[in-house]
């Protein structure tokens, strides 16, 4: 009895220095078997670099796909991938990249220089799509293999943003497994060269990713470069927000991107941390069919502008704050954090008796229901807009209703939605695009361009477009991309409102998540506390 | 122009008088039926105020305040505010004339329907009877719910395609009753009579059975109201009823599912109303079926 008395404070004096030294937690970065994430929807269409379209493929890609090159979130220097080292000539036409030796796809067919040039000249063929614009579209001429693991892609015109674009959506398909599951290939069947392999993919729902037991090339800007920690990770789409932090409330989910209302509660609970990203891309903005009356009249956008109040929106508890009034097009973060003053300048500020007067001086005036009227015809304007805007969109028709212009919301799934705005069937709509560089504009707002669904054509506009692509030095490119917003903002071509955050809460085990400098996460690092 | 014999204006006077007798009878065993009065009152409750919505309601049910989302309860907003700061009492008593609204006119339309097909597969059998029957049979093996949503997934969502929705899926309840009842009703002699004095099938069925055929129907349309209104509800909460900014009672449910865990009071209030209403209708349907039932 003595030395059991004798002998527990001292064993009590170790536990404790253990806990007091170690947090009360092990610290260990162990393996395990399956990290949960929830995410507002899964996407949708395919995992094919070619076709894939919705944001969350490049989110996934992340995890069963390698980039080339890779830009550093926190300098946003391109950093070597499953290029080791590159050359770019003088104007930027020509760029060599030498490869990894050592880099295998999911199916145990090697990485190599055949398999760069079979990828892009596969993007370049179909000639639409992300791929085809972060490939530089038209400029892109074609890909040289040099030696087995030397390539060489050249272009007919200069072409600055190619390594950015390179860093973030252009993975590598295998060339025998395109080739082996023809029409399948990106719905039921994904095979890449990353650390995660695609088990499962069912669109709108959740991907389920096996980890790759071959995988030792993960790039320098992760903590790892070898096998990740866990061995399974599901990320699964759920709608509401409500129900996002049910489930990590319940311990359903380890990692829930959370609605920007439920930041607060978040944060005030010990048992969870908050991580609030910038979003890289375009702003939270309204974008307009020009092909269509009465949108294609610059006083009635202009007046539709003015009779936004921003402000109100972020402070609205679909946002609570935890968002930014939108400056420009694009979102600080592609800007640099801040904007130059001719960008401010240029904002169109809530101002409802200045929509009144521009819209009477188009002529449509003030009709008994409330709603403004030309020719006997009202002020109707058919809004689309996929099912998670529904709280964004209903302040903006009551906005509007109040200057006198009735909104027709139409709500559709998010590919009905793709397919409207692809087939020009709206007058107005709301969407944002993720990605990284001052080019993103150039896809979505360029004459030509391949997301330039708004019938948007204007040659001034495409002059800064050009510039941004083609300028040699960072200071022009940047003036280029200043200017095309500038002139976007005074022709109201669209709308900027709310620049957004990648809200995410998890349990206070999770470690490690990874930003890239497209915000969108990377899980392939993420350890797991016990 | 030759007046109607003595005798025969004093017995239709008669009959008249009996008339009025059994509806007194009627409404006083009705007035005792405890449950009944109560749906009753709440159900002339919320008629009033439905109808008085414009001028008792402390604010516009569609006018946005931002800044004032999510309000909770207060002097200013006694039922809080949702999450666009609109007024959840004001969305709630203009709620009340679309649900009340919609579910009047789903019984009506799907009543008339309903006792129109019922009547006449009733009334000719045959190969009539079959056809309507049939039909009526494939429309019932869908829930009623699902029936709807695949009319709204063809007429697009609104209000009144959902109206339209759900009237079409409340007629087979109609048609049964009023065939099983004309059936029963036929062989009575008073039909006969009427049968044997010339009177042509639409005469007999109008004149003569309708007013035998009304009294279950209108126990059934009673609860049908309920039933239009929860449907509706429901629709509505899936997005393919009222659209925004139209202040439905499940349309609020739907938009304030979101903020439940920080605003109680954005669901919880507009799931009350729906509640209220139709167990009052439900009650005064309970106590019209008591009433007209002669077993009870």
């Amino acid at each position: 009895m003595r030395t059991h008395r004798a002998i527990k404070p001292l064993l009590r004096t170790i536990v404790v220095s253990a806990l007091l030294i170690t947090g009360g937690t092990s610290i260990a970065q162990e393996e395990y078997d399956l990290l949960r994430v929830v995410l507002n929807n899964a996407g949708t269409g395919n995992l094919d670099v070619v076709t894939a379209r919705h944001t969350k493929a490049t989110l996934y890609a992340r995890m069963f796909g390698d980039f080339l090159v890779n830009i550093d979130p926190n300098d946003l220097t391109v950093q070597p991938g499953l290029a080791t080292e590159w050359t770019v000539n003088d104007d930027a036409t020509v760029y060599t990249f030498t490869l990894r030796q050592d880099v295998t796809f999911h199916d145990g067919t090697p990485f190599s220089a055949e398999a760069v040039k079979f990828n892009f000249d596969r993007i370049a063929e179909a000639k639409a799509g992300a791929g085809y614009a972060a490939l530089g579209a038209a400029r892109y001429a074609d890909t040289t293999v040099l030696d087995e693991f030397t390539v060489q892609v050249t272009f007919h015109e200069t072409y600055v943003q190619f390594l950015n674009q390179l860093g973030l959506r252009l993975w590598f398909d295998s060339p025998t497994a395109v080739a082996q599951h023809g029409e399948d290939y990106g719905t039921l069947v994904v095979v890449s060269t990353g650390p995660y392999k695609v088990v499962e993919w069912v669109a709108n729902d959740h991907v389920l990713l096996e980890r790759n037991e071959d995988y030792t090339w993960g790039p320098d800007i992760y903590k790892i470069q070898g096998l990740p920690y866990a061995r399974q990770i599901e990320i699964r789409g759920i709608r509401e927000f409500a129900t996002r932090r049910a489930a990590l409330e319940s311990g359903q989910a380890d990692i829930v991107m959370i609605g920007e209302s439920d930041v607060a509660g978040l944060e005030a609970d010990p048992r969870f941390r908050v991580e609030l990203e910038p979003k890289a891309g375009t702003v939270r903005q309204l974008q307009f069919n020009l092909r269509r009356a009465p949108i294609d009249d610059l006083n009635v956008r202009l007046a539709i502008a003015h009779a936004i109040d921003r402000e109100g929106l972020v402070a609205a508890p679909r946002y609570s704050g935890a968002a930014n009034v939108a400056i420009g097009i694009l979102g600080r973060k592609n800007m640099g954090g801040d904007f130059p003053q001719a960008v401010h300048d240029a904002q169109l500020h809530y101002d409802p008796e200045r929509a009144a007067e521009l819209l009477e001086a188009s002529g449509w005036i003030m009709g008994s229901s409330g709603i403004r009227e030309k020719d006997g015809e009202p002020l109707t304007i058919e809004m689309i807009f996929p099912s998670a805007a529904l709280s964004e969109v209903q302040p903006i028709q009551a906005m509007l209703s109040e200057v006198g212009i009735d909104v027709d919301l139409v709500e559709l799934q998010t590919q009905a939605w793709f397919d409207a705005e692809e087939a020009g069937n709206f007058d107005m709509t709301i969407g944002s695009n993720s990605g990284t560089g001052l080019n993103l504009m150039n896809r979505i707002y360029q004459s030509g361009g391949t997301n330039n669904w708004w019938g948007l054509s204007d040659a001034t506009l495409d002059g800064y477009f050009d510039t941004i692509e083609s300028a040699l030095t960072a200071e022009e490119r940047y003036q280029a991309a200043v200017d095309a917003q500038v002139h976007m903002l005074e022709n109201a071509y669209a709308v900027p409102l709310v620049d957004v955050f990648y809200p995410f809460a998890m349990r206070n085990e999770v470690n490690d998540v990874f930003y890239p400098a497209f915000s969108w996460p990377s899980f392939y690092q993420v350890w797991i506390s016990n | 122009m030759s007046q109607p014999p003595l005798e025969s204006t004093l017995h239709s006077s008669a009959i008249q008088s009996a008339r009025v007798r059994v509806a007194l009878a009627l409404i006083k065993r009705f007035l005792r039926h405890r449950s009944a009065t109560v749906g009753v009152t709440i159900l002339l409750i919320l008629i009033i105020l439905a109808v008085a919505a414009p001028a008792i309601a402390p604010f516009d049910p569609l006018k946005q305040n931002l800044r004032q989302g999510l309000a909770p309860p207060s002097a200013e907003h006694p039922l809080g505010t949702d999450e666009f700061g609109r007024d959840i009492l004001s969305r709630i008593l203009y709620g009340a004339r679309i649900s009340l609204r919609v579910g009047v006119m789903v019984v009506l339309l799907s009543g008339t329907i309903g006792v129109l097909l019922g009547m006449v597969a009733g009334y000719y059998e045959g190969r009539i009877d079959t056809i309507i029957s049939r039909a009526v049979d494939i429309l019932l093996a869908f829930p009623s719910l699902l029936l709807a949503i695949a009319v709204i997934t063809i007429l697009g969502p609104s209000l009144i395609n959902a109206l339209f929705a759900i009237a079409i899926a409340q007629v087979p309840r109609y048609a049964r009753v009023t065939r099983g009842v004309t059936l029963s009703q036929k062989q009575r002699d008073y039909v006969d009579a009427a049968r044997a004095l010339g009177g042509s099938p639409p005469r007999i069925m109008f004149i003569h059975l309708l007013p035998n055929v009304i009294g279950p129907v209108v126990v059934l349309a009673s609860l049908g109201v309920a039933t239009a209104i929860l449907t509706t509800a429901s629709l509505s909460f899936l997005g393919l009823g009222a659209q925004p900014p139209e202040p439905e009672w499940g349309a609020m449910l739907s938009t304030g599912r979101s903020y439940m865990r920080q605003a109680w009071w954005i669901t919880l209030f507009p799931g009350l109303a729906i509640m209220i209403t139709v167990l009052a209708i439900n009650l005064f349907g309970d106590g019209l079926r008591d009433v007209l039932d002669p077993k009870t």
